[in-house]
């Protein structure tokens, strides 16, 4: 998978956690997850899970400190697939 | 310094915790039961919230030591309580020396939940104290009582939303 493709599939899976829909037009790589597209922090082991098992990959254990922006998170979901 | 979180586990968007997510969260010196994620995860969410830092939250670096008979936790000098619920679990942090004052209430509004918990808040503020207040943010963009300059700590998920200010 390419990056593009990637972060395709990775919002899909953030899109359930995001109540205020509106905010999802305008969703770049810069996009905070908690601050951009008010994600509540509650959530954040869920997309650990949920990318896990849509990327079939073992995301390492201090991925919640790092997975800040989407493309923070597209990084290390793109280097676990690579590796 | 107060910090308040609470976890709606009513969300259907929750997912269920596991020995997968303990991990996640978890630092060497945390004292906690198998089952407890969500006292764990609240407990480090409020105690982060009690430091008042613009720093990302990362629960991995917050050690908490909860005791699950007393409903207690602490972490250096900052201690707190869990008050639970059928769906909600929530955990309040202060520093030994604070005493806070902290509300919990259901939402009323579907979107909004920001505007809704300072709408409690300013409400609260008015009826117990006589305060007409402002909220604003410190420096660091973390939330203040403009007119008396006091801090306040917000949480808010699914279902319900909170705040905690220290007493005076």
């Amino acid at each position: 998978m390419n990056r593009e493709e990637i972060k395709v599939e990775l919002l899909k899976i953030i899109d359930p956690y995001i109540d205020e829909k509106e905010v999802t037009t305008s969703i770049s790589e810069q996009s905070d997850l908690i601050n951009d597209l008010n994600i509540n922090s509650a959530h954040l082991v869920d997309i650990v899970l949920d990318i896990e098992e849509k990327f079939d990959i073992m995301i390492e254990d201090d991925f919640i400190s790092k997975m800040d922006t989407v493309g923070n998170s597209l990084d290390i979901i793109e280097e676990k697939l690579q590796g | 310094m107060v910090g308040i979180d609470l976890v709606d586990l009513s969300d259907p968007n929750l997912k269920a915790r596991s020995d997968r997510t303990i991990p996640l969260i978890s630092h060497p010196e945390d004292v906690f039961e198998k089952n407890q994620f969500w006292l764990l995860w609240t407990a480090k969410e409020a105690i982060f919230k009690s430091y008042r830092t613009n720093r990302r939250f990362d629960p991995k670096q917050i050690p908490v030591l909860i005791d699950p008979n007393a409903l207690t936790f602490h972490s250096g000098k900052i201690m707190g309580k869990f008050v639970i619920s059928e769906n909600v679990i929530m955990a309040i942090a202060h520093h030994r020396e604070v005493n806070p004052i902290f509300k919990i209430y259901r939402r009323r509004l579907k979107f909004g939940e920001s505007d809704d918990v300072r709408n409690q808040l300013a409400a609260h503020c008015k009826r117990e104290f006589g305060w007409d207040i402002t909220i604003g943010i410190d420096a660091d963009g973390l939330p203040i009582i403009l007119s008396q300059n006091l801090i306040v700590s917000f949480t808010h998920h699914h279902n319900y939303i909170g705040f905690a200010i220290p007493n005076i």
